[in-house]
């Protein structure tokens, strides 16, 4: 397995303009993670709410996938991508 | 190029695959395969090029894919992940032409007639869609230009990954005509064995023999085999808005295992019929025509239909014929593999469309008239799964 499911609240800075989204930091586990790159983003469909998927790097050796609720406006990490 | 018909094809580099790999850094460079679990009973949806050099291929069980390259990674298909990526290719595209016709998840005509204007040669307009293509998505297509859409099919073929092909009217003879006539975009394995009988083993002689002779043997698929070897004949590209309407609506489910488990089939068959009911709902549909199709364990594959005097979109209606059907075809106690259901024969309306003045199935249905409403206002708003019938919790049990 190349990725761990972790669904966990987290909090993350972010930056809303011009209709789009982009996270810049994460705090998880007590630790502040800078993110250098976004890979990919998507978006999903939850009744009315929309989810909005990163895949993001944050220099170090994992890559993790965070996703943005627009019901609750709560971050969470879904899942951390690991060497498989 | 001007005032010639151009069609330009653009096809998506392993597309599922891909995306994976764009989307996590740890997949770059290696085979991955993307479908159901390894040691389950589920094929390869896509895979990557490096998984493709040991001889993995589309639609070939996992089980194998899994001998073939032992060392390569499994990911789980993400529908919605890979449909909005296709959404957002699919709106790229139509900034540089209106004229885009989505044939799958990842693969479009694009009608490039007379835009010579704005671009100096078909190559540059290819490289630039590429490129806007590469810069917003991260993903690598190949492209073919050539005066059909068949041709143009083709061409993006030619030179995959990552391929720009363009077939000038002029050069169709001495660059589609050598290669064989199973390339040709339509001519499946058993056509082509019947055509190398008759001597035609390139699409150049398919392009010159008589369509008399071989509407004799295809009948008239035989003519429009030959017109369209030569390019003759050709379907127009169609926007979004020209599409002709949904001729049916189904959905189908592959169990885990087989089954001969009436009570999770009737479940099965319940839970496929409301995502079908909904589907017409949305849609603004009702149909009349209820199939219900059925794999057995040895893919021996069977659909049954019938007709229904008076139009509807309900579930339950449906789940009721449905399954009816289900009980006098089944052959009681084999192992089912897959079921599915579809509605065709589709009018537009919201209202209940009899045939006959009197109904009594719509009598009975305009009961639930009322309930489907609420329903699917509570899945707008909270999504497909806040609601459920208790009968499909059945299906859970196991998993």
């Amino acid at each position: 397995m190349v990725y761990e499911d972790v669904n966990e609240p987290i909090e993350v800075i972010t930056v809303f303009r011009h209709g789009r989204i982009r996270p810049l930091k994460f705090k998880w586990k007590n630790r502040v993670y800078s993110i250098t790159r976004i890979h990919g983003g998507w978006v999903s469909d939850e009744g009315y709410s929309k989810h909005y998927h990163f895949s993001v790097s944050t220099g170090g050796p994992d890559c993790f996938e965070l996703c943005f609720d627009t019901g609750s406006m709560t971050w969470e990490l879904t899942r951390v991508f690991m060497e498989g | 190029m001007r005032n010639q018909r151009r069609i330009l094809h653009l096809d998506m580099d392993a597309f599922f695959a891909a995306i994976e790999q764009r989307d996590n850094p740890f997949l770059r460079g290696k085979p991955v395969i993307i479908g159901g679990a390894p040691e389950g009973r589920g094929v390869v949806s896509t895979c990557s090029y490096e998984a493709r050099k040991y001889g993995v291929r589309s639609a070939m069980p996992m089980a194998q894919a899994k001998r073939l390259c032992p060392h390569a990674v499994f990911v789980p298909l993400n529908g919605e992940k890979y449909a909005f990526v296709s959404r957002q290719l699919m709106n790229l595209l139509r900034e540089f032409s209106p004229k885009v016709q989505p044939i799958s998840v990842d693969e479009a005509f694009m009608d490039i007639s007379g835009m010579e204007r704005l671009f100096p040669t078909e190559e540059a307009l290819g490289r630039a869609i590429k490129k806007v293509v590469w810069d917003k998505l991260r993903l690598t297509c190949s492209i073919g230009i050539a005066p059909t859409k068949v041709f143009a099919k083709m061409a993006s073929g030619m030179q995959k990954p990552d391929g720009l092909t363009v077939i000038r009217q002029e050069e169709v003879e001495t660059r589609i005509y050598s290669l064989p006539v199973e390339d040709l975009w339509g001519i499946g394995e058993k056509t082509a064995a019947v055509l190398r009988k008759l001597g035609i083993k390139t699409i150049g002689q398919l392009a010159r023999e008589s369509e008399a002779r071989l509407k004799k043997v295809f009948g008239k698929n035989g003519e429009l085999m030959v017109r369209v070897a030569r390019g003759q004949v050709d379907s127009p590209v169609l926007a979004l808005e020209e599409l002709p309407p949904e001729k049916s609506v189904g959905h189908e489910h592959t169990f885990w295992d087989d089954t001969n488990d009436l009570e999770e089939i009737r479940a099965e068959l319940l839970l496929l019929s409301q995502k079908v009911g909904r589907r017409l709902r949305k849609n603004g549909f009702r149909g009349r025509t209820v199939t219900v199709k059925l794999r057995y364990d040895n893919f021996q594959t069977t659909t049954h239909r019938t007709t229904l005097t008076f139009y509807t979109n309900n579930d339950m209606t449906l789940f009721k014929t449905a399954f009816h059907l289900f009980l006098k075809r089944y052959e009681s106690g084999r192992k089912i593999r897959l079921i599915g259901i579809s509605v065709s024969n589709l009018v537009n309306g919201t209202a209940p469309a009899a045939l006959l003045p009197f109904e009594e199935e719509l009598l009975w249905q305009v009961s639930d008239e009322k309930l489907f409403p609420v329903l699917d206002r509570i899945k707008d708003r909270f999504g497909e799964h806040a609601i459920w019938r208790t009968t499909n919790l059945i299906l859970f049990r196991d998993r």
